[in-house]
């Protein structure tokens, strides 16, 4: 065997090798996600698994994964815009100040994670029975189905599933997607439909949605 | 503004925070503003100065801010968080309460300084005996390493005085150990002190700095990166906090 045959034959051993280690190293997204949500800070805001978020804070597991990665990109790169807390400060603020920790790679693989978990139980404290009426109708009546599905269940591709988030922040959003301070995304077609609600709807809206169970079909 | 106009003020939105949210009682919620206060006056950071901390609940509460600082109260290297651990204990209740009362201003750290996220004074003054006792980091990230002598003249000239021989700080004067600090951290609060930015620092300082050049400030800081804490306070290099393990 020549000398520059051998180094050929090496050469190709190693392309076969190295591309079978580079595999190897992408261990699967999965493990890796939730590595990264522990130790990226994103557990701090959104609690364990996604579903134990503070404050007024969205839980944020078992949503589609592109959303949520969507939501990432645009709350890092201020496409994502929302009001401000009490203290006057955005409430995106504190996430976005710390969106730099993470590579468009490790969003993916946190976003693919998040999607992969049990959907929250629902955390609103019970609302009256009448409330809940009122805001069902009203989501219905407003077409919200038409986006979110039934019960805010079963939304379309790329949208979020809306049952059971925390009311809290489902009436934030509603109010500032309508007010047009939130145009990321696909909200903006939500608008003509939120800006049939009062403040007061949008409530009641919000207390029918948090008690919805996405864990029941 | 007017006393009375802002204090009228203070106390509407104070109702209107607390029943909305729903939060427990704790310092007066304020739009934040660009106010500097550098001691406030009847703050509870005096009277979390004055209880007996609980090292055991600090370990608990710490858990929560551990997320950003580190177990180990390290911090991140790039500087995104400072590194706290061994930082004196007065200089640690007076940041928290700072920001608990809206004198510095931190978006994402700003609800885990809420009284609803860890709770009162007591809460304050266990979590910071337990951040305090914590070994520091023996690997923080330092500067460019590029003009080290003329940072050393300038600390000496500038920063001596209040900070220390070593960068060891005053713990009964709140001025912080910045010894053992990452270098980017350093940066960002020295900047934003120059500008004005960071709202709670001694004017003093803003005063002694407002002449340096960025030449000065990054040869400066790069000096005071590579300032090393007493052995006795450093952990071992790649130290795991067991108690977050």
């Amino acid at each position: 065997m020549t000398a520059p045959f051998r180094s050929a034959l090496l050469a190709a051993g190693l392309m076969l090798i190295v591309p079978g280690m580079a595999a190897a190293q992408q261990a699967p997204a999965a493990a890796d996600g939730k590595k990264l949500f522990l130790g990226k800070t994103c557990v701090a805001c959104h609690g364990r698994d996604g579903s134990k978020a503070i404050q007024m804070y969205p839980n944020i597991a078992g949503l589609d994964a592109a959303y949520t990665l969507r939501q990432m990109d645009e709350i890092a790169s201020g496409d994502r815009l929302s009001g401000n807390d009490a203290r006057g400060y955005p409430r995106t603020q504190g996430m976005k100040d710390v969106m730099h920790l993470v590579s468009a790679e490790e969003r993916k693989a946190i976003a693919d994670w998040l999607s992969s978990l049990p959907p929250p139980k629902p955390a609103a404290p019970p609302t009256d029975a009448e409330r809940v009426a009122k805001g069902k109708e009203l989501y219905e009546a407003s077409e919200c189905v038409a986006c979110h599905g039934p019960d805010g269940k079963e939304p379309q591709a790329e949208m979020p599933a809306v049952g059971g988030q925390k009311r809290e922040y489902i009436a934030l959003q509603i109010k500032e997607i309508r007010d047009g301070i939130r145009k990321n995304g696909m909200s903006e077609s939500m608008v003509p439909f939120a800006q049939k609600l009062t403040d007061e709807q949008v409530d009641l809206v919000a207390d029918y949605l948090a008690q919805v169970d996405r864990s029941q079909k | 503004m007017k006393t009375v106009h802002w204090l009228a003020a203070a106390s509407a939105l104070t109702v209107l925070v607390a029943v909305s949210a729903g939060q427990a009682a704790g310092p007066v919620q304020v739009p934040h503003s660009d106010k500097k206060v550098w001691m406030s006056e009847g703050s509870e950071r005096d009277e979390a100065l004055k209880l007996t901390p609980n090292y055991e609940k600090g370990k608990e509460i710490y858990e929560v801010c551990s997320a950003c600082h580190m177990p180990e109260g390290w911090g991140l290297t790039d500087g995104t968080f400072p590194q706290i651990a061994g930082q004196h204990r007065t200089v640690l209740i007076k940041q928290l309460e700072d920001i608990r009362e809206g004198n510095r201003d931190n978006p994402t750290m700003y609800p885990f300084a809420l009284p609803s996220e860890i709770g009162g004074a007591q809460a304050v003054a266990d979590v910071t005996e337990y951040i305090a006792k914590l070994p520091m980091n023996p690997e923080n990230g330092v500067g460019p390493g590029t003009d080290l002598e003329l940072g050393k003249k300038l600390y000496a000239d500038n920063c001596v005085r209040c900070h220390g021989q070593n960068g060891e700080g005053e713990a009964e004067k709140y001025y912080p150990r910045i010894q053992g600090q990452h270098y980017e951290y350093l940066v960002r609060q020295y900047q934003w002190i120059k500008e004005g930015k960071r709202r709670n620092a001694n004017p003093d300082m803003v005063e002694q700095i407002k002449n340096f050049t960025d030449k000065d400030t990054v040869a400066v800081l790069d000096y005071v990166s590579r300032l090393k804490p007493d052995a006795k306070l450093l952990g071992p290099k790649g130290w795991k906090n067991p108690d977050f393990q």
